[in-house]
């Protein structure tokens, strides 16, 4: 190619931005469409929170029941079975955020069904277990979570290894099988202490008759009973299923995670074939210990007692901080703030490496070992 | 309190324009709806792995003692010490399912012409043509603004300005085996060869050949927080969970903008980090946007539709087999059959990213990360999805690229899947807001990256308003975000100086 410009090379530049313009003005000049069926279907299925009321209560056990929570003018946004959505719990005052397995199938969006059973002392689950009725109202968000089977992931197999309440989000996955909704052949090892206190019992074994890919087994730990389990869920019962054809899906309070960790290991179980539900609470050792929590947010600043057993957020939701969250188990990151001195100790860490290199911690996991000052990131 | 300048939305665009302006000592409001305030340029965990939600590769970072265009401009903002990068020795590997034969370039121009000629014999000649015509371009585009020292000085400049791709490689009488392999990148820039404008193409290539193409060590998060960190260490305010309602103007000049809270902030500059459509379409009341806005969002048409895997493998790349960094997998070398091919929701064509071929720090050691990224020139993602089919969509979309990729790759990823996760369109709406989940805006033969960027000046219809980011005149290649929410912050400072004569 030659270097010289001619005219007519001069002249094709100079079109460049003529030819340019008389496209755009051949446009037309309505308004702009910005609100595409794809952004409103993202809100329909993502929104930032949902209004419901209390559409039903039934009593599942003596210490558990369950709330069938609807919108009084839409259905709820779709879900992958195991998802979970957070509720807001006002109560004198204060807002407290809880985080619920959707135990109903997703077939169904009429309603979510969450299952609550009672902890010794939680303010939360003693108040919705003793003091709501059908009709109350409540905040919730979600539904969340990456608790959910996946084809190109996960074996056609899955022992579902469950203790407790933790059977909330294993139920609705039976329950999207026999509907349909997933694909995959699920068996139940479900531990409890006594026979009375299993969840959902009747649907199981209902479920399991019908549906030739649902099988469940109870394991009681308190109770020798005809025709289920005693002791503990152990590395033989797991060994009885054939190793490397299925994927292990644990559902239960941390220690059991950590029990079962232990089994993994010694089974050589690659991490690939174990999903758990989210951690709903701290196992760290940690002692009652008064420090103090200075918040920074803007221009603000304020101090509020804070406790070492006690997770920074909390601290702050006692102190009347309000302060962004969701989660609550360090997993969204929406109360991720600056840690700008003082130690804290977390114990679960979805941190990404750039957060930690700017000391970024999730004040909904970290636990204050001395006085701490965080900024505030909203 | 009146602000120097308000940016809405931090990604790459906005945050580089907001620490600029701070920088100067201007007032400077970062706003995003976002509980982080990074848009596309942000991160997430699965597991023990994390991701970077969109692109990984920096373009014209350059070395120490010659500096690219985006690694003076981090230079320039204090930033480019404190994040640790690795360069990459490979710029492509494309790979062509149809013919079963794949093709690497080295970084390096005369390196990779002689692979090419390795390659494709007696492309040669063309080939060192073609990058002495490329960096006549890269040099040519900074003085845009003077069209007389053009017109002197970079006469080929001027020949090419209004040229495709494909009609300049044509000129070359390039061999045209060579002009589809040099062509690989048209995946990037979104139109087949035919239809790049030859100088955004050159601008691409030679950055990537030329000055080596680099990852950021610690993700391209870290680039997003480091950025938003000096922000804020120089002063800068940002409010996050905060979605803009409403840009407010007066006689045609930008005055402040309100939030969803109805709070009010006033500013004579508004940066949007955001989609002409959302703010002539919603966030300005129409009857304040001139109608030449209009015309000018309407003549455009939305970019590609984007659907990401990210995977945590359980085994390493050099396990699996797999020594690329970046494989551009297309059924054929044909890119205008392979766009057509696009604009179907089922197509087989794909970039894939292995981290840690080049980082190997990308993952815990026996494992590693891949990014597989597909695109779709149309609109039929939305056309076809509902919420009853979503989640099923999504994962066949999922399945059928990670089946072209073993296929391409001769590799078994499937069974190693530890942790994966899957981006749609509706994601980048949920997170974005971007009109119909798109990627910035289509080029064309008369609306290009080149007329835009000659334009962009007259083209602020409302004094004080400013586009950076995918739909600004610097068009939807990642690395240009930053560029151009840099040339936001000169344009304020511009007109600054203005006013003060």
């Amino acid at each position: 190619m030659k270097d010289s410009v001619s005219s007519s090379d001069i002249k094709k530049f100079d079109n460049i931005c003529k030819e340019r313009q008389e496209a755009i003005n051949s446009a037309y000049i309505d308004d702009v469409k910005f609100d595409y069926p794809l952004n409103n279907l993202a809100r329909v299925m993502h929104p930032l929170s949902i209004d419901v009321f209390v559409s039903d209560i039934k009593k599942e056990t003596m210490d558990a029941k369950t709330f069938s929570l609807k919108c009084k003018d839409k259905s709820m946004p779709l879900f992958k079975a195991g998802s979970y959505i957070v509720l807001d719990f006002k109560l004198n005052g204060m807002v407290y955020k809880r985080c619920y397995s959707i135990s109903s199938s997703p077939k169904n969006l009429d309603h979510y069904d969450i299952t609550i059973k009672r902890v010794r002392d939680g303010i939360v689950s003693n108040h919705m277990l003793n003091d709501v009725n059908v009709g109350d109202s409540f905040t919730i968000h979600g539904p969340f979570g990456n608790f959910n089977y996946s084809s190109l992931r996960d074996k056609e197999n899955v022992l579902a290894l469950v203790c407790g309440s933790g059977i909330t989000p294993i139920m609705a996955m039976a329950r999207a099988i026999s509907d349909k909704l997933e694909d995959f052949s699920l068996t139940i090892l479900y531990g409890e202490a006594k026979k009375k206190d299993l969840i959902f019992k009747d649907e199981l074994d209902l479920l399991a008759k019908k549906c030739d890919k649902i099988d469940v087994h109870y394991i009681l730990s308190d109770e020798n009973l005809d025709g289920y389990d005693y002791g503990l869920i152990s590395k033989e019962m797991i060994m009885g299923y054939e190793l490397g054809k299925y994927s292990y899906f644990v559902s239960g309070p941390v220690h059991f995670y950590h029990y079962l960790n232990d089994v993994f290991k010694e089974l050589d179980v690659p991490n690939k074939d174990i999903r758990h539900d989210i951690y709903k609470e701290s196992e760290l050792e940690l002692h009652h210990i008064l420090h103090s929590l200075t918040v920074i947010s803007g221009e603000e600043k304020k101090v509020v007692d804070c406790y070492e057993d006690e997770p920074l957020l909390k601290a702050m939701e006692n102190g009347g901080i309000d302060s962004p969250s969701i989660c609550m188990v360090g997993v969204c990151g929406f109360c991720r703030s600056k840690l700008v001195s003082g130690k804290v100790k977390a114990d679960t860490n979805y941190l990404l490496a750039s957060d930690m290199k700017y000391h970024y911690i999730h004040p909904c996991v970290s636990y204050p070992l001395s006085d701490v000052t965080i900024v505030l990131s909203k | 309190m009146k602000y120097d300048a308000i940016v809405i939305g931090g990604g790459g665009g906005g945050l580089v324009s907001s620490l600029a302006l701070q920088k100067k000592g201007k007032n400077v409001l970062l706003l995003d709806k976002g509980h982080l305030p990074f848009g596309k340029q942000s991160a997430f965990c699965r597991g023990r792995f994390s991701f970077d939600c969109y692109f990984q590769e920096l373009w014209e970072i350059g070395s120490k003692d010659n500096l690219g265009y985006l690694g003076k401009i981090f230079k320039d903002l204090d930033v480019l010490d404190d994040i640790k990068m690795q360069s990459m020795d490979e710029v492509f590997n494309v790979v062509s399912l149809d013919d079963n034969e794949s093709f690497s370039f080295p970084t390096g121009v005369d390196n990779f012409i002689l692979k090419m000629e390795e390659y494709v014999p007696n492309s040669r000649r063309s080939m060192e043509e073609f990058f002495s015509l490329c960096k006549e371009v890269s040099e040519a585009i900074v003085h845009l603004d003077d069209v007389n020292l053009l017109k002197e000085k970079y006469g080929r400049f001027i020949k090419v300005s209004d040229l495709s791709l494909l009609a300049v490689l044509k000129k070359l009488h390039m061999p045209s085996k060579a002009i589809s392999l040099l062509g690989t990148y048209w995946f990037y820039l979104h139109s087949p060869i035919d239809k790049i404008s030859f100088v955004e193409y050159a601008l691409v290539i030679y950055g990537y050949v030329n000055s080596k193409p680099f990852v950021p060590l610690l993700g391209m998060y870290d680039v997003s927080l480091t950025l938003f960190e000096k922000f804020t260490s120089l002063g800068g305010s940002f409010k996050l969970f905060t979605e803009v309602s409403e840009i407010l103007t007066e006689n045609n000049k930008i005055i402040g903008v309100k939030t969803l809270d109805g709070k009010k902030y006033l500013t004579d500059n508004v940066i949007c980090d955001l989609s002409p459509n959302l703010v002539y379409g919603k966030l300005i009341n129409s009857s304040c946007v001139p109608s030449k806005a209009k015309s000018l969002t309407n003549s455009r048409i939305l970019g590609p539709r984007m659907v990401c895997v990210y995977l945590g493998l359980n085994k390493s790349a050099s396990q699996l087999g797999l020594k690329h960094a970046s494989y551009f997998i297309y059924h054929t070398l044909n890119s205008k059959k392979e766009f057509e091919r696009m604009k179907r929701l089922k197509n087989d064509n794909l970039v894939a990213n292995v981290l840690n071929v080049v980082n190997d720090e990308a993952s815990d050691k026996g494992t590693c990360v891949i990014c597989l990224q597909s695109l779709i020139f149309s609109n039929v993602f939305s056309k076809t999805v509902t919420m009853d089919n979503y989640f099923d969509l999504k994962e066949a979309f999922a399945d059928n690229m990670i089946s072209v990729f073993e296929q391409a790759t001769s590799c078994d990823i499937r069974s190693c899947i530890e942790e994966i996760e899957i981006a749609t369109p509706l994601t980048f709406c949920r997170y974005t807001n971007n009109a119909d989940g798109s990627m910035g805006y289509m080029t064309s033969k008369c609306d290009n990256l080149l007329p835009r960027l000659m334009n962009r000046k007259n083209e602020n219809y409302i004094d004080g308003l400013y586009f950076t980011g995918d739909y600004s005149a610097m068009t939807a290649f990642t690395s240009w975000n930053y560029l151009s929410g840099y040339d936001a912050y000169l344009s304020i400072m511009e007109k600054e100086d203005n006013d003060e004569r």
